[in-house]
C-alpha cells in the first residue's frame, strides 16, 4: 500500500492490488478504486465541485 | 482587487491575499510575499483548470421549480399606516400618496383568490400568508385576528398547508391580545430604527412583556452612518435571540444616503468589526455569531462562504411570491409597492416576466453567493429607465465577501473548530475542508 495522500476529508492511497483508492476520512467510505492516479484525483476534483448539494434555487431578501 | 483572468478573482483584504473560484465557490490564501506573482498563480491555475477548477461550467438548465402561479408567499398590506414614520421605511413614499385600506371582505377575498388558483393548479406546495408589512402591524391588531380565524375556518378544503405569518412590529404601542397572541405563536420580530431613542426606550421595555421562551428578533436597518457595529449587535444581545443588520434600500436624496464616500467609511467600520471579532475568545466569537438573525446580510455571506451554497437566482419575488397593495393592486414584493411599472396584471405572466437577474451579473466573480440584483433596491436608487445593477448594493456585497472570506480563513488558522461547531449549532453544511492555502491545494493536483 502506498503511502496515503490527503486533501481536506479525502485521502487517495494505492492498495495492495495495484488500485488507486479515494476514501471519504468523514464517513470512512471508499468512493472509488481507479487504476490510474489521475482518474482517482479526477474523482475528487469532482467531489469539491460537486454542485447538486450546494444549489440554491432561491433566497431570502 | 485585481482580477487577471476571466474566471478567477483575486483579492486582498487586511493585507492577506485570496484567490476565488467562483464556480466552486473555493477560496484560497495566497502565500504572503510582497507582491503577487501572476506568472506563478497562472500556471497554478492552469493545473486546476486540467481538474475542472476555475473553470466555467455548462450553463445549468433553467430549473423547472414550479408550475406557473404556484404561489407559495401571499404579503397582504391591507393599510400603510403606522404609528411611526422611519426615514428609512419602503412605505414611506406610498403611505403619503396612498391612504387607501382593504375592507375585511376584500382582504378574505384576496386570499380566496390564491387559495382557489392553488387549488385550481392542484398544487400541494404550503402558501404562507404574510400580513401588514407595509404598516404597523399592532395598528390593526383586531383584524388580523379576523383573518386568522378566517384561514382556519378555511384550511381544511385545501390539500396544501395554510399558514399566517404575523409582520415585524416597532413594538411602541401593544395591546394585550397581541401579548397573547405573540406568547404561543413563540416567534417576536422587531423592526427598530436606531435614530429613534424613544423607540429604543419603548422597546425594551416593551419586549420585557412577552415571555422568556418567545424567540426574540431585532431587525435593525443599517445606514451609511453607523459607527462600531459591533457595540449596535452587543447592545441588544440581552433581550434579543436573534439581531439582524441589513443595509437599507433607500434613493439618494434621503437622510444617510450611500454614496461613494459612505461606502469607503462603510468598508472601514467593517474592518474594524472583523477586527473586533478576531479579538473575541473561541467560544465568544461562536457565541456572537450564533446570534446573528435570519435576515442578517453578514451571517448570509458568512454561511454561504461557508457552505460553499450557489443561489442561481435573488429571491422569489414575482415568481413564487406576490405582494398585495391596499388598493388591492399586485406587485412583486412589498418594496415596489406604488410603482405602476411593476403591477403584475396577469397572473400567468408571474414566473416568466419579473425574473431578478442581469447580463452584468454574469461577469460577477460573486454572484452565486449574492443571487443576483435587487429589483426594489434598483428600483430605488436607479431611475426607472436605467436596467443596470445597483452598484451600491453590489459594492456593499463585496464588502460583505471580502471581510468574511477573511474572518472565516483567520478563525479556521486559529482553530477549525471554531466554524466547525459553529455551522453544526447553526445546522449549516461545513465545506472548507480542503487545504485554504492556495500552493498546497495545488500540489495535490500536481
Amino acid at each position: 500500500m502506498s503511502e496515503k495522500e490527503t486533501i481536506g476529508d479525502f485521502e487517495i492511497f494505492k492498495n495492495e492490488e495495484g488500485w488507486w483508492v479515494v476514501k471519504n476520512t468523514n464517513s470512512g467510505k471508499i468512493i472509488g478504486k481507479f487504476q490510474r492516479k489521475e482518474d482517482a484525483l479526477e474523482k475528487i476534483a469532482l467531489f469539491l465541485q460537486n454542485e447538486e448539494e450546494r444549489s440554491e434555487s432561491e433566497s431570502v431578501c | 482587487m485585481s482580477t487577471f483572468s476571466e474566471e478567477a478573482f483575486i483579492f486582498e483584504y487586511n493585507q492577506e491575499n485570496y484567490i476565488l473560484d467562483p464556480y466552486s465557490q473555493m477560496f484560497w490564501k495566497i502565500e504572503n510575499k510582497s507582491t503577487i506573482n501572476y506568472k506563478d498563480i497562472k500556471e497554478k491555475i492552469q493545473i486546476l483548470s486540467k481538474y475542472g477548477f476555475i473553470k466555467a461550467k455548462q450553463k445549468r438548465e433553467k430549473k423547472k421549480a414550479f408550475a406557473k402561479q404556484d404561489i407559495t408567499q401571499l404579503v397582504i398590506n391591507p393599510s400603510t399606516i403606522c404609528n411611526l414614520d422611519c426615514w428609512y421605511c419602503y412605505s414611506r413614499e406610498n403611505r403619503r400618496e396612498n391612504s387607501s385600506e382593504m375592507k375585511l371582505n376584500e382582504i378574505k377575498q384576496i386570499i380566496r383568490k390564491f387559495t382557489e388558483l392553488k387549488k385550481g393548479n392542484k398544487s400541494s406546495t404550503p402558501l404562507g400568508i404574510s400580513l401588514y408589512y407595509t404598516s404597523e402591524i399592532t395598528q390593526h391588531f383586531d383584524r388580523f385576528l379576523e383573518i386568522k380565524l378566517y384561514i382556519e375556518s378555511i384550511k381544511d378544503q385545501y390539500n396544501f398547508p395554510l399558514f399566517l405569518f404575523p409582520s415585524s412590529s416597532n413594538l411602541i404601542s401593544i395591546s394585550k391580545e397581541f401579548i397573547d397572541f405573540i406568547n404561543s405563536y413563540g416567534f417576536l420580530a422587531v423592526s427598530l430604527d436606531l435614530e429613534n431613542k424613544e423607540q429604543i426606550e419603548t422597546v425594551l421595555q416593551n419586549i420585557k412583556k412577552f415571555d422568556a421562551s418567545v424567540r426574540k428578533h431585532c431587525i435593525i436597518p443599517l445606514s451609511s452612518n453607523m459607527k462600531n457595529l459591533y457595540n449596535i449587535y452587543s447592545m441588544f444581545e440581552k433581550d434579543f435571540d436573534y439581531i439582524s443588520m441589513r443595509p437599507v434600500r433607500i434613493a439618494k436624496y434621503v437622510e444617510f444616503p450611500w454614496t461613494s464616500k459612505t461606502l469607503l467609511d462603510f468598508e472601514e467600520e467593517f474592518r474594524l468589526f472583523i477586527n473586533k471579532l478576531l479579538e473575541l475568545d473561541e467560544e465568544k466569537v461562536v457565541q456572537f455569531l450564533l446570534t446573528l438573525g435570519p435576515s442578517d446580510y453578514f451571517a448570509r455571506y458568512l454561511n454561504r462562504i461557508i457552505s460553499r451554497k450557489k443561489y442561481f437566482t435573488r429571491c422569489p419575488a414575482g415568481k413564487e411570491a406576490v405582494a398585495i397593495s391596499s388598493d388591492s393592486k399586485i406587485y412583486p414584493c412589498s418594496g415596489l409597492i406604488g410603482k405602476d411599472n411593476y403591477v403584475i396584471n396577469d397572473l400567468n405572466e408571474i414566473s416568466d416576466n419579473i425574473i431578478m437577474s442581469n447580463s452584468e451579473c454574469e461577469k460577477c466573480p460573486i454572484r452565486f453567493f449574492c443571487g443576483g440584483p435587487c429589483e426594489d433596491w434598483n428600483s430605488k436608487e436607479n431611475s426607472e429607465n436605467d436596467s443596470s445593477v445597483n452598484q451600491t448594493e453590489c459594492s456593499i456585497n463585496f464588502i460583505y465577501f471580502k471581510s468574511c472570506t477573511y474572518l472565516i480563513s483567520k478563525l479556521l488558522d486559529r482553530n477549525p473548530e471554531i466554524i466547525r461547531n459553529y455551522s453544526k449549532e447553526k445546522g449549516i453544511e461545513f465545506r472548507l475542508s480542503y487545504p485554504l492555502n492556495f500552493d498546497d491545494f495545488v500540489l495535490f493536483f500536481s
